[in-house]
C-alpha cells in the first residue's frame, strides 16, 4: 500500500472537501533502508464519515491515540490518527492521521463507530474532554469523569 | 451421674485439646507451603495470633443480614466440629487404651457424615443470610461441593460396613471402632489392596475438598468473590470459623487415619511399653496418632494446595460425580470380589 | 423452563482480584456471565492537563510515572513523538540502548504477569517462583539505571546513562540465567495440567473482534493477529534485525483460538524473543555520542522554537503504546495525547467476558495484562456540592473520629 494510493483516491472521490495532503518519510535503521511513513490529510466535517469507509476499502484502520486537538479563533481541528497495513509486510505499517476541522459554533461530528468500532473508548473520551457531540454514538455515557462534572471539558484552552 | 461428667468434660477436653492441635496443624501446613514456595512464611503460631487479633477486632453484623442467623451460624459450626472430633476420636482412644465407659460403643460412621456436613451447612446458612452477593455465590458453590463429595463418602462408608460385615459376623458393622479393630489391609488378596487404594486416593482428594483447599476452595476464592462464604463475617465470628476450621480439619484427617491406618503401638508390635509399673503405651500410641495425622495432611492438603490451580465449580461437581465417584465404585466392586477370588 | 432469573453482580472498583480499581457491572445467570459494563476512571490523574504546564524535560518524569511497569514505554513514545515533531536525530547507540531497557522492562513486565495470572486462578506457588526469578531482571535493570523501576533513562534526542563496558557481562550473566531457567519456566506455564484446565477455551476474543475492536500486543497476536509495532513500523534498532518476527501461538504449532492460553504461549515466548532482541543489540552495539543534545536547558531552547505535530509509537510489553504531541513555539507541548496499550484491549474484555463463569472472570480480566492507571490518566477534582461525591475532607473527618473512638476504647 502506498500512501500515494490513498491521496489519489481521497482526491478523486471527495473532489473539493479534501482539502490537503501531507506525507512525511524518515529513514530508520543503520543503513536507512527502512521508511517510517506518516500521513497527513485535511478533509471536511461534511464527508468524515465517507472518508474513514475509504480508508476502510485499504484495509481495517486501526485507532492509534484518542483525539488530539488544536484550537483555532472559530474552529476546533480534530485529529484521529489511523494506522493501516499492519500485519502485512515487516515495516510497511503506515500512519494515516485525519484532520477535521470543526466550527467552533457547532461542535458537532458523526460517529464512526460502525466502521471502527474499537474507536468506541475514544469517542465517549472525546465528547466528556472536548465538548464535541458525536452523533449516532451508540453510547454516548461519560468515560472517566464523573457525572459531576458539568459542562467543564478539561482539555479545551 | 458418670455419664453427666463425661458428657460436658470430653468435648471441654475436645475442644480446647482439639483446638490447639487444629490450629497449629494449620502454622504446620503454612510453613511447609512456604518452605516450598521459597519464603520464610509465618511462625507456627501465627493461626493463634490470628485468632487473638480477630477476638479484639470490631464484630460487624451488616445491615441487610439476617441476624440470628448470621451470628449463629459460627457457633453452630464450632459445636458441630468439636461433637464431631468427640465421636471421631474418643472411642477410638478408648478402644486403644483398651478403656471402657461411656462413648467406648459410640461412633458410627453413618453419623459421622452427617455430623460432618453440619459446619458447612451452617457456613452456608450465614453465607446466604449475610446478605452479599459475593458471600451467596460463595454459599451456592459450598452447597455444590457438600452435595458432590456426598456421593464418594457414601460409598466408602458402605464398603467398610460390607467387608466388616463378611469379616466378623456379629460386631457392629456401621462402628468407627469395629473398623478399627479389624484394618482394611489385614486379610486381603490383591484385589482387595488394589481396591483399598482405590478407596484411600478418593478420600485423599476429597479431604482438600471438605477442608475448602486450593485446587477445592471455590467457596472462599480469594481472587474471584473475595473470600465468597466469609466476606462479611469480621471480629469474633470469623475467630470462631477460624477454631471450628482448625478442628474439622483435625476431625476429617482423623477420620482418614483412622480408617485407613488405624493400627497402635500394640497392633504394630504386640508389645506394650511400661518402664517401672507405668503404662506409658497409651501416651506413644497419641504421639504415632499425631504424626500419622500430620502425614496424611502434609500429604493430601499441603503438597496438593501448592503445586495446583483452583479449579472452575463445574469441573469440580464433575470430577466428583464422575471420576471419583467411579474410582469408589471400582474399589467397592474390587473389595466385594476379593474373597470371591480367593476361594476360586 | 428456559426461563431465568438474571442479577446484578458488582466487581469492584476495589476487589481482592484487582490491584487496580475499575469496576465491572456484570449480569449474571447463575454462574454465567449474561451482560458486561465497564467503568472506567478511578484513578484519574489528570496527566495530559498537567503537561500543558511542564517544560518538555519534566514531562518526561511526569509520564514516566503513568504506570511503574511500563516505566520505559511512555517516555520512549512521548520522546520519538517530540523528535518526530522537532527533527532531533537520535545517534545510533542511543537507539541500540534505547532498545535493550526496553527490552529488559519487557521480560520483568511478562514474568510479573505470569505472577499475577497464576495468583488470580489461585496457584501461588508459581505465582511466587516467577516473582523470584524476577527479582534477577530487576537486579540488572538496578545496576544499568540505578533504579527497579522508574529508570529515568531517556532524553530528547537520546539517552541519560551509557551502557559502560563493564555493565555488558552483567546483563550477560542475567541473559544467560534466563536462558537457563525458560526451560523449566516454560514447562510450568504452558504444559501444568491445572493452568490448562483454567485457561484454555476461556475468554476468547476471535481474529475479527481483534481486528474490529483495535486490540494490540498479545492480546491481539494470542488471537492470530500479528500486529506487533516493533516489526511493523520502523523506529529504534529493530529495523535491523531482519529475523524479527511477531510472536504468534502459531509459533509453537498452535492454531490461535484465541483463548487465555494463547496469551500465555506469547509472553512466554517474547521472553525468549526479548534475550535474542537483547543479545543482538550487545553484539552490535555502535560507537559513538548517546545523545544528540547535551543538555536540558539547550533541548528546551531548540524545541521552544518548533512548530509541529509529531507521533510516537512503541510496543510496551501490554502491546501499543502511541503518543501524538503538539509543538507550538512554547516550552511546554500544547497538547499530548496518550494512548497506553490498556486503552484499546479494554474494549476487548467485553466480548471475552461475555459467556464466561464467574470463576472466570479475574484470569480473563487480568489476561491482557490490564494497566488501568496507564489508560486513566486524567480528572479534575472538584466539588460541586452533589450529594454521592465524597470530598476529602468528609473522609478525612470520617478517619479522625474513627481515631478517637478506638483512642477513647483504648484508654477507657
Amino acid at each position: 500500500m502506498h500512501p500515494d494510493d490513498i491521496v489519489a483516491r481521497f482526491s478523486s472521490e471527495l473532489k473539493g472537501h479534501f482539502t490537503a495532503s501531507r506525507i512525511q518519510e524518515t529513514a530508520e535503521g543503520l543503513d536507512g533502508s527502512k521508511k517510517r511513513v506518516r500521513l497527513w490529510l485535511s478533509i471536511d466535517r461534511d464527508v468524515f464519515h465517507r472518508a474513514v469507509s475509504l480508508l476502510k476499502e485499504f484495509g481495517p484502520p486501526h485507532i492509534c491515540t484518542p483525539m488530539a486537538s488544536k484550537e483555532y479563533g472559530d474552529t476546533i481541528e480534530l485529529i484521529y490518527p489511523f494506522t493501516m497495513n499492519y500485519a502485512a509486510e515487516p515495516f510497511g505499517e503506515l500512519v494515516v492521521i485525519l484532520v477535521v476541522d470543526i466550527p467552533r459554533d457547532d461542535l458537532r461530528i458523526r460517529s464512526v463507530c460502525d466502521l471502527v468500532p474499537g474507536i468506541l473508548y475514544m469517542e465517549r473520551e472525546t465528547m466528556e474532554m472536548l465538548g464535541i457531540i458525536i452523533e449516532d454514538i451508540p453510547d454516548p455515557r461519560r468515560l472517566f469523569t464523573p457525572d459531576s462534572l458539568g459542562d467543564t471539558y478539561p482539555m479545551r484552552d | 451421674m458418670q455419664w453427666l461428667i463425661y458428657i460436658f468434660l470430653i468435648p471441654m477436653v475436645v475442644l480446647i485439646g482439639g483446638g490447639i492441635i487444629g490450629l497449629y496443624a494449620k502454622g504446620v501446613d503454612r510453613k511447609f507451603a512456604a518452605y516450598y514456595q521459597s519464603r520464610i512464611g509465618p511462625p507456627l503460631r501465627q493461626p493463634f495470633y490470628d485468632i487473638g487479633k480477630l477476638m479484639q477486632k470490631q464484630t460487624i453484623i451488616p445491615e441487610n443480614a439476617v441476624g440470628w442467623i448470621f451470628s449463629g451460624a459460627p457457633f453452630v459450626a464450632l459445636a458441630s466440629s468439636v461433637i464431631l472430633l468427640v465421636y471421631i476420636l474418643v472411642p477410638y482412644f478408648a478402644w486403644i487404651g483398651d478403656f471402657n465407659f461411656f462413648f467406648s460403643k459410640s461412633g458410627d460412621i453413618i453419623l459421622i457424615l452427617y455430623l460432618l456436613m453440619i459446619p458447612s451447612i451452617a457456613l452456608v446458612a450465614g453465607g446466604f443470610a449475610s446478605g452479599s452477593p459475593y458471600a451467596t455465590l460463595g454459599a451456592q458453590r459450598e452447597m455444590v461441593i457438600l452435595m458432590s463429595t456426598e456421593l464418594p463418602l457414601a460409598v466408602t462408608a458402605v464398603t467398610f460396613a460390607w467387608r466388616l460385615s463378611h469379616v466378623a459376623p456379629g460386631a457392629s458393622h456401621f462402628s468407627l471402632v469395629t473398623m478399627s479393630f479389624h484394618p482394611l489391609w489385614s486379610g486381603m488378596g490383591p484385589f482387595g489392596i488394589l481396591g483399598g487404594m482405590l478407596l484411600a486416593l478418593s478420600i485423599a482428594v476429597v479431604i482438600p475438598a471438605e477442608l475448602a483447599k486450593i485446587p477445592f476452595d471455590q467457596a472462599e476464592a480469594e481472587t474471584e468473590i473475595a473470600e465468597g462464604l466469609l466476606a462479611e463475617y469480621s471480629g469474633k465470628y470469623l475467630a470462631f470459623y477460624q477454631i471450628a476450621d482448625g478442628v474439622k480439619s483435625l476431625a476429617v484427617i482423623s477420620l482418614a487415619v483412622i480408617l485407613f491406618f488405624p493400627n497402635g503401638f500394640v497392633q504394630m508390635t504386640g508389645y506394650r511399653i511400661a518402664p517401672a509399673g507405668y503404662d506409658i503405651t497409651l501416651l506413644l500410641d497419641v504421639v504415632i496418632f499425631m504424626v500419622k495425622v500430620f502425614l496424611v495432611y502434609f500429604v493430601s492438603v499441603t503438597t496438593v494446595r501448592i503445586a495446583m490451580a483452583r479449579l472452575k465449580i463445574s469441573q469440580v461437581a464433575k470430577l466428583f460425580l464422575v471420576t471419583i465417584t467411579v474410582m469408589c465404585l471400582a474399589g467397592y466392586v474390587l473389595i466385594t470380589l476379593d474373597p470371591v477370588i480367593r476361594t476360586l | 423452563m428456559d426461563k431465568t432469573i438474571t442479577y446484578p453482580l458488582q466487581i469492584g472498583p476495589t476487589h481482592p482480584a484487582f490491584k487496580e480499581p475499575v469496576r465491572f457491572s456484570f449480569k449474571v445467570e447463575g454462574e454465567r456471565v449474561a451482560g458486561v459494563d465497564i467503568d472506567l476512571g478511578y484513578t484519574h490523574r489528570a496527566i495530559e492537563v498537567i503537561s500543558k504546564e511542564r517544560n518538555f524535560i519534566q514531562t518526561i518524569y511526569l509520564l514516566e510515572r503513568i504506570c511503574g511497569i511500563c516505566s520505559v514505554s511512555h517516555p520512549m513514545a512521548y520522546c520519538m513523538a517530540v523528535e518526530d515533531a522537532s527533527g532531533i536525530e537520535v545517534p545510533p547507540r542511543a537507539r541500540y540502548i534505547r532498545t535493550i531497557i526496553g527490552e529488559l522492562e519487557r521480560m520483568h513486565s511478562h514474568l510479573l504477569w505470569a505472577g499475577v495470572a497464576a495468583h488470580e486462578i489461585g496457584f501461588d506457588t508459581l505465582f511466587l517462583y516467577t516473582w523470584n526469578i524476577r527479582e534477577k531482571v530487576l537486579d540488572c535493570l538496578e545496576q544499568f539505571t540505578g533504579n527497579r523501576v522508574n529508570y529515568a533513562m531517556l532524553t530528547i534526542g537520546g539517552v541519560r546513562r551509557d551502557l559502560t563496558d563493564d555493565l555488558i557481562p552483567v546483563i550477560e550473566q542475567t541473559l544467560e540465567y534466563y536462558l537457563e531457567v525458560y526451560q523449566r519456566t516454560s514447562e510450568i506455564l504452558l504444559d501444568d495440567q491445572s493452568i490448562r484446565y483454567r485457561c484454555e477455551g476461556t475468554g476468547i476474543l476471535t481474529y475479527d473482534q481483534a481486528v474490529a475492536l483495535c486490540a494490540v500486543g498479545p492480546t491481539a497476536r494470542a488471537s492470530g493477529l500479528a500486529k506487533d509495532v516493533r516489526v511493523d513500523y520502523p523506529m529504534l534498532a529493530y529495523p535491523d534485525m531482519d529475523w524479527l518476527k511477531p510472536i504468534t501461538p502459531l509459533d509453537i504449532g498452535k492454531e490461535p483460538a484465541g483463548d487465555v492460553y494463547d496469551r500465555m504461549v506469547v509472553r512466554v515466548l517474547e521472553l525468549k524473543q526479548s534475550v535474542d532482541i537483547i543479545r543482538f543489540c550487545l553484539d552490535n552495539l555502535p560507537e559513538g555520542p548517546i545523545a544528540s543534545i547535551n543538555g536540558s536547558i539547550k533541548i528546551i531552547n531548540k524545541l521552544k522554537k518548533v512548530q509541529g505535530e509529531g507521533i510516537g509509537r512503541y510496543e510496551a510489553p501490554r502491546g501499543e503504546v502511541a503518543h501524538y504531541d503538539i509543538l507550538d513555539m512554547s516550552e511546554c507541548p500544547v497538547q499530548m495525547k496518550v494512548k497506553a496499550p490498556t486503552y484499546s484491549n479494554a474494549f476487548a474484555w467485553v466480548p471475552m467476558l461475555q459467556g464466561s463463569e464467574i470463576a472466570d472472570i479475574p484470569i480473563v480480566i487480568a489476561s491482557i495484562d490490564p494497566c488501568i492507571a496507564c489508560a486513566d490518566r486524567m480528572t479534575i477534582l472538584r466539588d460541586d456540592g452533589a450529594t454521592e461525591t465524597l470530598n476529602a475532607e468528609y473522609l478525612h473527618s470520617l478517619s479522625v473520629n474513627k481515631m478517637k473512638e478506638v483512642k477513647s476504647r483504648c484508654s477507657g
